[in-house]
């Protein structure tokens, strides 16, 4: 048991805080950075604000909040690194060589996806969030929260069908 | 306008291929980075640990420390019985300080002796200090004095 409450926090949401920041920077390092600033920032809080209705989308929409400004602050640094950060494989690799082209093209594809849109599929695919919650976490309308999700999407299936359907 | 308001859909069911993606596992978090991640947390029941953390990175100040005031302690102790015993730690054939005292304003006496017999016959009486402005006055005078004996000198024609 977890002698602190951000203990606690840590173990329960740390997984899918990261999966959410390694997925939207595409950087290892600036995934810990945007983590370590969130935990910062409840540590200085002592707690969650009381009344919350779910710990999960309040802990995203932080690591949403962090990123963004990351992100800021590369687009002043470089952009030519996004270019790199595109192919960063952010998916678990696996000994089955189907299983591995598919999550390393679909890495790829998600790559290629603006922020924006990969913020929704993220938290509608991975996370399982209705597009009212979505909206919530990333301070958008549902509808647009919608249709970033479906263009997402479409995308996606665009340039993984044709190795989806060699696949089956 | 209701339609603005109301909520989308959550989209249709998904297809095999969403359901597929969905299921990929995202590369797991790092072990190592708890200890990282999370800032040190201070919990008040280890008092122990946190005296221990306060004690640690000086250990060698806390060290000379602890050795120092042994040291005064034993000096003070020792200091103590000697009083107590009515030994003195001075020798008994030393001079006591008022006889130092005296033998010290002898010396003094005689020095000054000395210095007051050879200062009258010695010594020069000074001149007093003239002002600056005679001294400037001087040096011009002289040489004005110069150049205007260097313009009647006549001058020698090697001619002649």
């Amino acid at each position: 048991m977890p002698d602190h409450p951000l203990e606690r926090l840590y173990d329960d949401h740390a997984s899918a805080l990261f999966a959410f920041a390694v997925n939207l920077t595409r950087s290892e390092s600036e995934a810990r950075d945007v983590l370590q600033e969130v935990f910062l920032k409840l540590a200085r809080r002592g707690a969650l604000p009381s009344g919350l209705r779910e710990e999960r989308g309040y802990l995203l929409r932080m690591v949403h909040h962090a990123v963004v400004d990351a992100l800021r602050r590369r687009d002043v640094r470089s952009r030519a690194e996004d270019e790199v950060r595109a192919d960063l494989p952010v998916f678990a690799p696996t000994p089955n060589p189907d299983e591995q082209a598919f999550r390393t093209q679909l890495s790829a594809a998600l790559g290629e996806l603006p922020p924006d849109q990969r913020a929704v599929v993220h938290l509608k695919l991975w996370e399982g969030l209705t597009f009212e919650r979505i909206a919530e976490t990333l301070d958008i309308p549902p509808n647009t929260a919608a249709s970033r999700y479906r263009y997402g999407l479409d995308k996606l299936r665009d340039r993984l069908r044709p190795l989806y359907e060699e696949l089956q | 306008m209701n339609s603005s308001q109301s909520h989308p859909p959550d989209g249709d069911s998904p297809d095999a291929l969403e359901r597929r993606i969905a299921s990929q596992p995202f590369r797991p978090l790092p072990s190592d980075w708890k200890h990282v991640l999370l800032p040190p947390v201070t919990s008040p029941a280890s008092g122990l640990s946190a005296l221990r953390e306060f004690l640690t990175p000086s250990r060698w100040v806390w060290g000379t420390l602890a050795a120092l005031w042994v040291l005064v302690a034993g000096f003070g102790f020792a200091a103590e019985r000697t009083a107590r015993s009515g030994i003195s730690l001075v020798h008994p054939d030393a001079p006591r300080g008022s006889d130092r005292m005296e033998e010290w304003r002898q010396r003094q006496e005689l020095i000054s002796l000395l210095l007051d017999d050879r200062m009258p016959g010695d010594r020069q009486p000074a001149a007093p200090p003239r002002p600056r402005s005679d001294l400037r006055a001087v040096r011009h005078g002289r040489r004005s004095l110069l150049r205007i004996s260097r313009r009647r000198l006549p001058r020698i024609s090697h001619e002649s």
